[in-house]
C-alpha cells in the first residue's frame, strides 16, 4: 500500500523536529560551560597574577556576602511559606541599622566605652535591632499582607513596594536624610597579614555574628515545632490547617524570624561599615534578592549561597587587577549573572529541592 | 463599636488631620511664591519690579555651605538696598537638590531652568555649586526670550563649562544660541589640578592613585590632576571610579594597595558616599601621614570629618582660590567682618565669600546694561575688579577669573584649617588641560 507524499514529508520531517530540542539544550550547555569556563580562566589567572591580593579580595567577599545572606534569607522564608516577594525587606534591614545606631551611640554611648562594657552595649544593640526588626516585619505582614492573602498576585506585590517606600521614609523622618556614622566599634587590629594587608577582628566577629545566626535559623526550621509548622504551611497550606496548624501564626513566625534576621543584618551592618542611611536598604534589598533567585527562591541554603557569591562578585570586581571591570559595572554584572542562570538554571543553583517540595 | 473599627476610624482621623495641617500650612507657601519661580525658591526677599535667583543644594550634605553662600549674596544685596544702579530688585533663594538623594539633583535643576526661563523680570542667576548642575541649566537659561539669562557661578570649577576640556563640543554646548551668558569667579579645575599636583610634588611624592565619582567635575578634575602630575614626573598608578552606591571600597582600596602608592587624590564630591570612601582608605592603606590623602573641593566641607570621624584627620582638601577665613586684601576682610557680624558665626565655608564676589560681578554687569538680559551678558565679561572680595582679578572674556592660586587646608580635630596658598605656573596650568 502506497503512502500519500503529504504522509511520506511528516513522517520523514518528525526525526529532525524531534532534535530541535536536543540540539538547543546542547547549545545552551556549551555555552553555559564555556562561560563557566571563562570565568574560571579569570579567577585562575587574577590568583596567579597576585595570589595575595586573590586571597584578602575573598576574605572581603565573605564579609560583605555574610551581610547579603542574611537579608537574602528574609526574602526566601518569605517566598517559601506565602510566595510573595517582599519588597519591603530591604528596608525592615535599614530599619535594623537605624536602631542600631540609635540603641549604641545615641542612647549608650557606644564610643566612649571599650573591653566588657561595650561587648554589653552591642550586645543589647544585636538583640535590640533583631527584636525591632523581627517586630516590624510581623506588623507589616499583619497591616499590609495578611488581608490580601487570597487577593490576585499583583495586589500583594503593588502593596510590597509600597511598604517599603513607607518604611524608607519613615526611617527619613525619624533620622533625616543625611549618614548617620559612628567612629569604629569593633576592634580594628590585624589577627594576620597578607602581603603586608591586615585581616581584622572586625572581619572575624562579622563572621562569628553571622554563621552562628545562620546555623541557628537552619536549626529553627528545620528541628522545632515552628519550624515544621512553617514547612508544613509552604508545602501546603490547606492540609496543614487540616493537621490543626495556625497558618496564620506560622507565617508571622517566618516574617518575625526574617525581620530577626534583618535585624541581625542590620546590626552588624553598621558596627562593621560604621554608617547608616534611610536608603541603604534598596541597593542591598535588590542584591538580597537577587542572591535569593540565584540560589533558588524558597531554598534557605540557596539563599546563604547566593548571598556569598554576591559578595564574591562585587569584590572580585573592585578589588582584582588583572581585566576586572571596576566598581561601576558591578550591578551590571550581578544582574547579568542573575540573567545566565535563570537561562541555564531557572531553579537557581540549589533549586532542585524546591521544585521537588513543589 | 469593634476595636478594629476603633482602630480603624483613629487612623484615619490621623491622617485627615496631617493633610489638613500640610493644606492650612501650603496655601502661605503657594500665596509667597511669585507666579512662574520654581516651586523650591523661598519667598522673596525684597519688593523690586526685577529678580535675582540664586541656586543652590539647600538639603543634604551641602546644606551649610550652600546656606552661607545663600546669606552671602543676601548681604550683598542688603548692602546695596536690593537697588542695583537703577534697577530694584527681590532675592529669591531656590533649591537644586532634593531630600532623599541628599545631594543636587537633575530633574530638579531642569526643572528649575525651565521655570526660569519662563520668568522675563530674571535679571541673572547665581549659582549653582555643582558644576553637573549647570551643565544642565546653562543651556537652557540661555535660549531664554529676551536673551540668554546670565549666571555666574561662585563655585563651579569643571574646565568645559567655559574653555575647550577634551570633551566634544565644549563649551559651544552650553551656549546654544552662539552668545554666552555664564561667568564664575572660582577658579578653574585645571588650576586646581596642577595646584594639588604640585603641592604633592612638594610634599616629595612620587606615585599617586586617583579616584573619581564619575560626574563631571569629579572626572574633569581627576583628569586635570592626572595630566599635571604626569608633567611633574608623578607616577599616576591608576585613575579609576569609586561608585556611590556600593557599601564599602576595602577590596577597592585592596586592588590600589597592591601597587603601593605614596598618596591618593580624590577627585569629586563628599555626598557622593565620601565619608565611607576615606574610612576604608585609612581601613586599608593606612593612616594619613603614611599614605598622603588629598581630596579636591568636592571634599571641602563639614560634612567630611563629620561623615568620615577620625579617617579624616590629617588629610588635605583644595579649595580653588583663597581661603575665605584668611582674606588677607582690605575689601576681603571687610566682607569677612560683616557676614560673621550678621550671620553671628565664627566659621566662613569654602565658597562663601566666592558668592559675595559673584553677586558683584552680576550687579556690575546690571549697572552698565541698558536693561536688558544681552546687554547684561555683553557685560558680564572683560570686567575688572581691583579691590575684589576675592582679591584683584579680571573676568576675562570667556568668563573666568584670571586668579591661580588655591588653597591647601587639612583637618586638624574635625576641623578645615587653611595650610598654604599653591599658586601654580600658567604653563602646569596648560598642561592640565590636555
Amino acid at each position: 500500500m502506497g503512502t500519500s507524499p503529504g504522509t511520506a514529508g511528516a513522517t520523514s520531517s518528525r526525526p529532525i523536529l524531534a532534535l530541535v530540542p536536543r540540539l538547543r539544550s546542547r547549545v545552551t550547555t556549551t555555552l553555559g560551560v564555556l562561560l563557566l569556563a571563562l570565568v574560571v580562566f579569570w579567577l585562575a589567572e587574577n590568583a596567579i597574577h597576585d595570589i595575595r591580593q586573590f586571597a584578602l579580595v575573598s576574605l572581603n567577599g565573605v564579609t560583605n556576602g555574610s551581610i547579603y545572606a542574611l537579608v537574602a534569607i528574609g526574602y526566601t522564608l518569605v517566598y517559601g511559606i506565602l510566595e510573595l516577594i517582599n519588597f519591603a525587606h530591604g528596608d525592615v534591614f535599614s530599619w535594623g541599622v537605624m536602631i542600631t545606631y540609635s540603641i549604641s551611640i545615641s542612647w549608650l554611648g557606644a564610643s566612649g566605652y571599650s573591653g566588657l562594657a561595650l561587648f554589653g552595649i552591642l550586645f543589647a544593640a544585636l538583640l535590640g535591632a533583631a527584636a525591632f526588626c523581627a517586630a516590624l516585619n510581623m506588623g507589616v505582614e499583619r497591616v499590609a499582607y495578611r488581608r490580601l492573602r487570597n487577593a490576585p498576585r499583583l495586589a500583594p506585590l503593588i502593596t510590597a513596594i509600597g511598604m517599603s517606600f513607607v518604611l524608607s521614609n519613615l526611617i527619613a523622618v525619624v533620622y533625616g536624610f543625611n549618614y548617620v556614622s559612628s567612629e569604629p566599634l569593633l576592634p580594628q587590629g590585624a589577627i594576620f597579614t597578607i602581603g603586608g594587608q591586615a585581616y581584622g577582628w572586625d572581619k572575624l566577629i562579622v563572621l562569628l555574628i553571622t554563621l552562628p545566626a545562620l546555623i541557628g535559623l537552619m536549626v529553627v526550621v528545620k528541628r522545632t515545632r515552628w519550624g515544621k509548622a512553617m514547612r508544613a504551611t509552604a508545602q501546603n497550606r490547606d492540609a496543614a490547617r487540616l493537621m490543626g496548624i495556625d497558618i496564620d501564626r506560622a507565617i508571622a513566625f517566618a516574617f518575625g524570624l526574617g525581620g530577626a534576621l534583618a535585624g541581625v543584618g542590620g546590626f552588624v551592618y553598621f558596627v562593621y561599615f560604621t554608617q547608616g542611611r534611610f536608603d541603604l536598604g534598596f541597593r542591598i534589598g535588590l542584591f538580597a534578592f537577587t542572591a535569593a533567585v540565584l540560589g533558588g527562591i524558597g531554598n534557605i541554603l540557596g539563599a546563604a549561597l547566593g548571598g556569598y557569591l554576591i559578595g564574591f562578585i562585587e569584590n572580585f570586581n573592585s578589588g582584582l587587577t588583572w581585566h576586572a571591570p571596576g566598581p561601576g559595572w558591578t550591578e551590571s554584572l550581578v544582574f547579568i549573572l542573575l540573567i545566565l542562570i535563570l537561562v541555564f538554571r531557572p531553579h537557581g543553583l540549589l533549586g532542585e529541592e524546591l521544585s521537588t517540595r513543589s | 463599636m469593634s476595636i478594629r473599627r476603633l482602630a480603624g476610624c483613629l487612623l484615619l482621623a490621623g491622617v485627615t488631620a496631617v493633610l489638613a495641617t500640610n493644606a492650612v500650612n501650603a496655601r502661605p507657601l503657594a500665596e509667597k511664591h511669585m507666579a512662574g519661580l520654581p516651586n523650591t525658591c523661598s519667598k522673596p526677599v525684597g519688593n523690586g519690579k526685577y529678580v535675582i535667583a540664586t541656586d543652590f543644594p539647600l538639603q543634604g550634605s551641602l546644606r551649610p555651605l550652600s546656606v552661607q553662600m545663600a546669606q552671602a549674596v543676601k548681604l550683598e544685596l542688603t548692602k546695596m538696598h536690593f537697588k542695583i544702579g537703577k534697577y530694584s530688585v527681590q532675592l529669591v533663594s531656590c533649591d537644586d537638590s532634593t531630600a532623599a538623594k541628599g545631594s543636587w539633583d537633575p530633574q530638579t535643576c531642569t526643572n528649575n531652568a525651565n521655570s526660569y526661563k519662563t520668568l522675563s523680570n530674571l535679571l541673572g542667576v547665581i549659582g549653582t555649586y555643582n558644576s553637573g548642575c549647570a551643565e544642565i541649566i546653562a543651556p537652557i537659561i540661555n535660549r531664554a526670550p529676551g536673551g540668554g539669562i546670565p549666571m555666574v557661578s561662585p563655585a563651579n570649577t569643571y574646565v568645559g563649562l567655559t574653555k575647550p576640556s577634551g570633551v566634544a563640543g565644549e563649551p559651544q554646548k552650553y551656549f546654544p544660541t552662539g552668545k554666552r551668558n555664564y561667568a564664575r569667579v572660582a577658579v578653574p579645575d585645571n588650576f586646581q589640578g596642577a595646584a594639588d599636583a604640585l603641592y604633592l610634588k612638594r610634599k616629595g611624592i612620587k606615585s599617586v592613585y586617583i579616584l573619581n565619582d564619575a560626574e563631571a567635575y569629579g572626572l574633569g578634575i581627576g583628569n586635570n590632576f592626572e595630566r599635571a602630575a604626569k608633567k611633574l614626573g608623578i607616577h599616576v598608578l591608576g585613575n579609576s571610579k569609586w561608585d556611590a552606591s556600593q557599601p564599602n571600597y576595602q577590596s577597592l582600596y585592596q586592588g590600589i594597595a597592591s601597587k603601593h602608592p605614596q598618596a591618593v587624590f580624590l577627585a569629586g564630591i563628599v555626598s557622593n558616599n565620601g565619608g565611607q570612601l576615606i574610612k576604608d582608605k585609612v581601613s586599608v592603606l593606612g593612616n594619613n601621614s603614611k599614605v598622603l590623602l588629598l581630596a579636591a573641593d568636592g571634599f571641602n566641607d563639614s560634612a567630611t570629618p563629620k561623615d568620615a570621624g577620625a579617617a579624616s584627620a590629617g588629610m588635605y582638601i583644595t579649595i580653588g582660590g583663597s581661603d575665605p577665613n584668611k582674606l588677607s586684601n582690605p575689601t576681603g576682610r571687610a566682607f569677612v567682618k560683616a557676614f560673621k557680624s550678621a550671620y553671628h558665626t565664627n566659621h566662613l565655608e569654602a565658597y562663601t565669600a566666592y558668592a559675595a564676589q559673584a553677586t558683584l560681578v552680576l550687579a556690575n554687569a546690571i549697572k552698565k546694561s541698558n536693561g536688558t538680559r544681552l546687554s547684561i551678558d555683553q557685560h558680564l565679561f572683560n570686567q575688572k575688579f581691583p579691590r575684589g572680595i576675592i582679591g584683584s582679578f579680571r573676568v576675562d572674556a570667556t568668563g573666568d577669573p584670571t586668579l591661580a592660586g588655591v588653597t591647601v587646608d587639612v583637618v586638624k580635630n574635625g576641623k578645615i584649617k587653611a595650610v598654604t596658598l599653591v599658586n601654580p605656573p600658567l604653563s602646569l596650568a596648560k598642561a592640565a588641560l590636555g
